[in-house]
């Protein structure tokens, strides 16, 4: 039990000025099944990718039998028998779940030329059956459920027999008893000489099948501990920190929240989405915190009040007044803002300059008859690009040119540009540096003495600590409790985001 | 000496200036090929072979402006040839059959092209079939249709004098009314391009079309409009053409589309949408043509023509492409 497969000696990766892992030092012991914890930007995902040889990292090695390892890319994790399941697992959804199973490994290969998927059926129904779990063969992907598409994919991972097999957060996208089944069949691994490491935000997951706890925080190891000598609370301790948090704003918060309600949100539900019956009610000058971890529903519940996806049922109104709203545009036109997570993928024009990015969201003002009124765009935004003094102040550079913070308050513009009386942020300060994001939270602190009600969806604990009024902790699709003042603290949200 | 100094570093900047511009690569493959041309054959550069190439590819220009348009707008439109053949016959039909004055008859046939177009559209955009296969479909349709009304046969259209001097005519003894709408093409796809909302919507649309639906962009309307605009303006062609020529053929126009794809692209627009020039894509129009009418100076025979137009085309992009990267 105690022979040590593998060793992770001063592990460090750095990206830019972030330093993501710290010097890690973390053992696995055969057969056991070891589980990491750690807020989300811990650096969990930076390890596991490392073990899966998909970044290599800065300093530090791995050490197997004794012998100095970096994996330059999968295949060499691979063959040191290193398994991953991520969490969001690449798989081809146009094929069958027999040949999803014995995609890179096709048992059938060395003995015919002809591809006959039919072979791969029985034993692809064995392979299931070794997991105790029931799925047809020949069924397309496609329209397997999540639940079952994960359990293809760890079927797949475990045809190469690998000695270690690691789930990066494998419970977050599947319903309870899916996990308890899938828990099942983690646990069950050990006994057929399979080493587990089991990634997870949930802590009673954790508690119920790990050997031993790895606990992360901000890129350094804390400590590993045996469970058994480890309460919920030790590790939730050792996952927040002692020293509350760094405060990135200068100023003290300064709250503006005024009496009255700007908008409500009754009852509200997306069935494709997951989000159930959610309620709550965003004040005058407010800012209103939004926690949870991925996958909770945090910004499906932005998106459908924006007006991207339909809701399902439920009512919206502003200033007292029910409001339908079916599209951005409507949205917009009704003063609600929204900037999204993803700057490249959902907000960035990397084919346009700065000003044009930041008219986006203003087309019907920047027109007359049609025609687009270059020195209005240029006014704005150079009114902008000094209140939010945006480097190089420069209106005409490719926005491309940019660092990721100033991409990040030109994007914040084209919301400021639109006035409006609600304005939505879905993680405004992720990938962007220290200094950019104390920036843009002062922006947003300074925002709400006009009025604005701000909804601030943020991974980052410190950040809803430090900015918001109120704080909505969501935990799969359901709202699970507002925080109010004082009781926006690290260790209490992470209760909510994290028990089941 | 210090004048000197300071003149080289203005050449310098300079040239910076032009390479950085997303035309340059166009430009200095047009500029090559011109060159080539000119030493080669004297009958070349002479203002009567010139105006001939520019009147020889107004249809294909007069096209090329709008499918510039759409294919910013990240889409295609692969039934510009069939469109183009269609509005033809259905002019030369109703001048001939209805008796219709062609004042009349080529509203008329843009109004039925935009249809197409709003077809198109409606089925890429909202039914979400790739446009490559939308617009393959209904080319077939749409030239179905033209060899369906005409018979197969070639359709002389009714058209009068002022008609014709305006349409397919030679203004003032010296220049091809067709040069004149293909250059009034171009400008008007340029206006739109960087002038109007809608042109900036394009840019938009094509770049990110998630950042611009979330930013409030009518993205579909955007690209919907943007299918219209391009077969009506093959509408135009075609009518232009039947006034130039007399008549229509319901095969004529077989190759346009890719003949209109390949000089947008030669033209420094990004096949994926999101940026391109009106600029690059006369250009591009332009060394479509010339190679073609050098090609016929140096007598060479037609077979030779395609294989040598061919590789200029994949020249002409890769210089293109290159300068792009470098230049991003």
């Amino acid at each position: 039990m105690s022979e040590i497969l593998y060793k992770c000696k001063n592990i460090t990766k750095k990206f830019g000025a972030t330093v993501a892992l710290d010097k890690v030092n973390l053992e696995i012991k055969l057969n056991e099944i070891h589980g990491l914890v750690g807020e989300n930007g811990a650096g969990k995902s930076t390890l596991i990718k490392i073990l899966g040889g998909i970044i290599k990292p800065d300093q530090g090695h791995i050490l197997i039998n004794n012998n100095k390892t970096i994996f330059k890319n999968p295949s060499e994790s691979e063959q040191k028998g290193i398994a991953v399941v991520y969490q969001e697992f690449p798989q081809c959804e146009n094929l069958t779940v027999a040949e999803n199973i014995f995609l890179s490994k096709n048992p059938q290969q060395k003995t015919s030329f002809f591809y006959n998927k039919k072979r791969l059926f029985e034993p692809a129904k064995q392979a299931l059956a070794n997991l105790g779990v029931d799925i047809a063969p020949d069924k397309y992907l496609k329209s397997c459920s999540i639940a079952e598409q994960q359990m293809v994919a760890i079927c797949r991972a475990l045809q190469k027999n690998p000695k270690f097999i690691i789930f990066d957060e494998p419970t977050s996208a599947i319903s309870q008893n899916e996990v308890e089944k899938l828990l099942e069949i983690i646990k069950s691994l050990p006994e057929q000489g399979t080493t587990v490491m089991f990634v997870s935000h949930i802590i009673e997951e954790i508690k119920e099948i790990s050997d031993r706890i790895s606990v992360l925080r901000n890129g350094k190891l804390i400590d590993t501990k045996a469970n058994n000598n480890s309460s919920k609370e030790d590790i939730v301790r050792m996952m927040v920190g002692k020293n509350v948090s760094s405060r990135v704003l200068i100023d003290e918060k300064k709250t503006h929240v005024k009496n009255e309600v700007i908008m409500e949100v009754k009852n509200l539900s997306q069935n494709d989405l997951g989000l159930v019956d959610i309620n709550f009610n965003l004040k005058k000058g407010e800012i209103l915190g939004v926690a949870g971890i991925q996958g909770a529903g945090r910004s499906e519940l932005a998106q459908t009040i924006f007006g991207i996806h339909k809701k399902s049922t439920g009512q919206i109104s502003l200033d007292g007044n029910q409001v339908n709203i079916n599209n951005p545009i409507e949205a917009i036109a009704k003063g609600i803002g929204y900037l999204p997570e993803d700057r490249n993928r959902l907000g960035l024009f990397t084919n346009l300059n700065v000003k044009e990015n930041l008219v986006a969201a203003i087309t019907p003002k920047i027109s007359k008859k049609g025609m687009l009124q270059k020195n209005l765009i240029n006014e704005i935004s150079q009114e902008h690009i000094k209140d939010l003094n945006i480097k190089p102040p420069d209106v005409s550079a490719l926005i491309t040119a940019l660092s990721g913070g100033n991409q990040q308050k030109v994007l914040l513009a084209r919301w400021l540009a639109v006035n409006p009386r609600v304005l939505i942020l879905d993680e405004p300060t992720r990938g962007v540096d220290v200094g950019a994001k104390a920036q843009i939270r002062k922006i947003i602190n300074k925002l709400t003495s006009s009025g604005i009600g701000v909804i601030l969806i943020s991974s980052e604990l410190p950040e809803i600590e430090e900015l918001c009024d109120r704080t909505l902790v969501m935990n799969r699709g359901r709202l699970r409790c507002v925080l109010k003042g004082d009781e926006i603290q690290k260790d209490e949200i992470i209760k909510y985001c994290t028990s089941l | 000496m210090m004048s000197g100094n300071k003149n080289n570093f203005n050449i310098k900047e300079l040239a910076k200036l032009l390479l950085s511009k997303r035309e340059a690569g166009v430009f200095i493959a047009f500029i090559i090929i011109s060159v080539f041309f000119i030493i080669q054959s004297p009958a070349f550069l002479t203002s009567r072979n010139l105006l001939n190439v520019m009147r020889q590819t107004s249809q294909l220009g007069i096209v090329v402006a709008f499918v510039t348009i759409l294919i910013i707008s990240s889409e295609f439109d692969l039934s510009v040839g069939a469109v183009f053949a269609f509005s033809g016959v259905f002019m030369g039909f109703i001048t001939t059959e209805l008796g219709l004055t062609p004042w009349v008859a080529l509203p008329l046939s843009i109004l039925v092209c935009s249809l197409f177009g709003l077809v198109n559209g409606t089925i890429s955009v909202y039914l979400k079939v790739p446009s490559f296969i939308t617009t393959l479909g209904t080319s077939m349709v749409i030239r179905g249709l033209a060899l369906y009304v005409s018979g197969g046969r070639p359709v002389s259209g009714n058209i009068t004098e002022t008609f014709y001097l305006i349409t397919g005519g030679r203004l003032w003894n010296f220049i091809s009314s067709p040069i004149l709408w293909f250059l009034g093409a171009m400008i008007l796809g340029g206006f739109i391009l960087q002038k109007t909302v809608f042109g900036y919507m394009v840019f938009a649309t094509g770049g990110n079309e998630k950042a611009a639906h979330f930013a409030g962009i009518p993205t579909k309307k955007i690209k919907i409009i943007a299918f219209v605009l391009t077969a009506a303006a093959a509408a135009l062609s075609g009518g232009i053409a039947l006034s130039y020529l007399g008549s229509a053929t319901p095969t004529q126009g077989t190759g346009m589309e890719l003949d209109a794809i390949a000089a947008t692209v030669i033209g420094g627009t990004a096949l994926m949408g999101g940026s391109g020039s009106m600029l690059g894509a006369f250009l591009g129009v332009l060394i479509m043509a010339i190679v073609r009418n050098g090609l016929v100076l140096l007598g060479a025979g037609p077979f030779m023509q395609d294989l040598l137009i061919g590789i200029i085309i994949v020249f002409a992009v890769i210089i293109n492409v290159q300068l792009l990267q470098r230049s991003e």
